[in-house]
């Protein structure tokens, strides 16, 4: 087991560092370069003698490989550099929204997993029946509809007509857990459809299969009442895509929350970094693709050993 | 506790030798609705004695594994399936499955063809076998271990340690098949379902895996039905033996009886298809099937690719019993003359359907003649 995470960490360790230094070419992939982005009205009217000053504070006179270095060890030491924008530290800027995005996320993966597990669970037991084709049609359903229009309408049937949650704003979790609980239910659920009607439809057909198999029907032949054939037997061979999937849902929820946040104006990163790409804030902008990077590798590394202790033959087959 | 409750009440007395401990009677099994329904069994009656071996032979699609698996109420939910089966005193038929479940492990076991997959493959085989030991006992997780390494020692496998923390890749086939044979013991089945227990093994193994089972029969007085299409295979641990064509019994006595002296003409082709030392053979002789062979909804089913059928055979016969001696059935209408042509007749040759070839509707002489390899 000890192997197989030295052995993912050796291939995480590279693809941060490739991720780092895409994050770092960004500045210069973008039009104009981080000069003009940081003059904001374009470099018409500065002379080039001021241009050469901003260049020689911000540095970019250094040969590239040693600007990224400057930026890497700054970003090592908790220096994700200064705002172009409010020309406040970038860690001061995202801070706080930090914690709104994890949590939108977070319960987002929780629910998506618990509920959209639940019933892929459900539609691969009933598959041949009602339940399990009400299920699969909800889950098209789920997968179809697109996310803006589902928070608009839950928005709007939910707080404006019916009054039962907030149709916008946030409580802060420091402030009160109850409001922060209920301002989160909305966008949570809104975020959940999608995520969870993809792990409800690969978890069903993951699970069908196992159930279609010889253990299976040897289960059954010995008697095991169906809680453990189906939760014990069934379902630890069809957790594989559950686990798989938390890595690739978190990238999709870090997609949606950009959009969920501004439909119900929650101060996080996705309302962040809409207003930091219409500045052409780039400290920002690369700060928060750093993060979610990192957090993607650390994910993708959690996935891998998850699925080695899961399964032996995996496990077996990276320890060979 | 909670297994418990479903399950059959009356003590477990250990069966006596030779007592009758499961009997299906007039067992027929339909899948489907409209005109998709197909007819899989159609009557079929079987008696499994205790520590006696019932061989059932026939090719696929016969419902050898259909009877099987509706006596152990395993058959998909589409099965309609009506008859009796009874085991001791328990109709099994007009149990729930909550209360059928009771029976299966403790009562009635089975085991598959295949053998690496028949066992979990992310679960260890040790948690596998309490998990199947603790489901029909209240005892503690102690005295299950114990019933499971007594299991592992009855099969003769001899490091129960290493085999319990082992996976199941890590065994192999004729291990598995050891393993789930033990499974059963541990739960204390008094009947085996063997479908193809060593079909998927090479020959050494497939030898050790029938003489475990023939041992296990005579010292736990198991009642075993072994399915297979390999009538060598039978023929080496059975004590009775049923031959299934499309649905039906259509020969059924002792083994060494049918084996020796065939009354249906069915049992002598599978025979036929046996190489053996005596005969050099080029080419194995084929059962051929044809599209005409599966319309046979009346009469003989078997009558489009038998060289002995005639106008007779238009008629369905029923399971009789003849004179070939002991408790000999055969379904047939003439077995007389299989019985009295000491080999079976030249395939190859048309004329040796006589006349009749002509009677048969729709019979094509390619489908009685056609001489190639292809037996199971």
């Amino acid at each position: 087991m000890y192997r197989i995470i030295v052995r993912r960490l050796a291939t995480s360790i590279p693809t941060i560092f490739v991720s780092t230094v895409l994050v770092f070419a960004m500045r210069y992939l973008l039009p104009g370069g981080p000069v003009e982005a940081m003059l904001g009205g374009g470099t018409g009217q500065y002379t080039p003698k001021q241009i050469a000053a901003i260049k020689a504070r911000l540095g970019l006179d250094d040969p590239v490989p040693v600007q990224y270095w400057h930026w890497l060890v700054n970003v090592l030491h908790g220096n994700l550099g200064t705002s172009y924008y409010s020309q406040a530290p970038v860690t001061t800027v995202i801070g706080p929204r930090v914690a709104p995005s994890l949590e939108l996320i977070i319960g987002a993966l929780l629910v998506s997993t618990l509920v959209g597990g639940g019933l892929g669970i459900l539609a691969a037991i009933k598959r041949n029946r009602a339940t399990g084709r009400i299920v699969q049609l909800g889950t098209g359903l789920g997968l179809s509809v697109p996310d803006f229009w589902l928070a608009a309408v839950a928005a709007g049937l939910f707080g404006l007509t019916w009054h039962i949650l907030p149709a916008v704003g946030f409580t802060p979790l420091s402030q009160n857990l109850g409001q922060n609980i209920h301002t989160l239910i909305l966008p949570v659920l809104v975020l959940s459809v999608v995520t969870g009607s993809f792990l409800a439809r690969h978890i069903s057909s993951a699970m069908a299969s196992a159930l279609d198999s010889p253990y299976i029907r040897t289960a059954w032949a010995m008697g095991l009442p169906p809680h453990k054939v189906y939760l014990h037997c069934a379902l630890r061979n069809a957790v594989a895509p559950v686990v798989t999937f938390i890595p690739l849902a978190f990238t999709a929820l870090v997609g949606g929350t950009v959009l969920v946040e501004n439909i119900f104006a929650i101060p996080g990163l996705g309302t962040e970094i809409v207003s930091s790409v219409s500045n052409e804030d780039f400290p920002v902008i690369q700060a928060i693709v750093l993060i979610v990077g990192v957090l993607v590798a650390v994910l993708n590394l959690l996935a891998d050993t998850g699925l080695a202790l899961l399964d032996p033959r995996i496990r077996n087959a990276i320890s060979d | 506790m909670r297994a418990r409750r479903g399950g059959p009440a009356r003590p477990k007395l250990a069966p006596v030798s030779g007592e009758e401990v499961l009997t299906i009677k007039d067992l027929r099994v339909e899948f489907g609705s409209g005109p998709a329904r197909t007819t899989a069994l159609r009557g079929v009656d079987l008696t499994l004695r205790a520590g006696k071996i019932l061989g059932v032979a026939g090719e696929s699609g016969s419902g050898k594994t259909t009877a099987a698996l509706a006596a152990m109420g395993l058959l998909p939910r589409a099965a309609a399936v009506q008859g009796s089966i009874r085991y001791r005193d328990a109709e099994l038929m007009a149990l729930s499955e909550r209360e059928l479940r009771g029976f299966r492990g403790s009562h009635l076991a089975m085991i598959f063809q295949e053998t690496s997959t028949a066992l979990n493959p992310v679960i260890r085989v040790g948690d596998q076998l309490m998990m199947a030991a603790r489901t029909h006992a209240s005892g503690g997780k102690a005295e299950a271990r114990e019933r499971v390494l007594a299991a592992l020692a009855e099969v003769r496998l001899t490091d129960a340690e290493r085999v319990m923390s082992s996976f199941p890749h890590e065994l192999s086939g004729g291990m598995c098949q050891r393993v789930i044979i033990a499974m059963a013991l541990s739960c204390g089945s008094r009947v085996l379902f063997a479908d193809e227990p060593t079909t998927a093994l090479d020959v050494s193994v497939q030898e050790e895996i029938l003489e475990l089972i023939r041992g296990l029969v005579g010292r736990r007085q198991l009642a075993v039905l072994m399915i297979s299409h390999d009538l060598a295979v039978l023929a080496e641990v059975c004590d009775e033996l049923a031959v299934m064509y499309r649905g039906e019994i259509v020969e059924s006595g002792p083994a060494d009886a049918v084996l020796r002296q065939p009354a249906h003409p069915y049992t002598r082709a599978l025979l036929d298809c046996l190489p053996t030392l005596h005969t050099r053979r080029e080419t194995l002789p084929e059962l051929s099937s044809t599209a005409a062979d599966l319309e046979a909804a009346t009469g003989c089913r078997f009558r489009y690719r038998c060289p002995w059928a005639s106008e007779v055979c238009e008629q369905h016969p029923e399971l009789e019993p003849h004179g070939g001696g002991g408790h000999r059935l055969v379904r047939c209408l003439r077995t007389d003359a299989v019985l009295a042509s000491d080999a079976r007749p030249d395939a190859s040759e048309p004329a040796a359907l006589g006349a009749d070839a002509s009677a048969l509707p729709g019979a094509d002489a390619s489908a009685v003649a056609g001489d190639q390899v292809r037996c199971s």
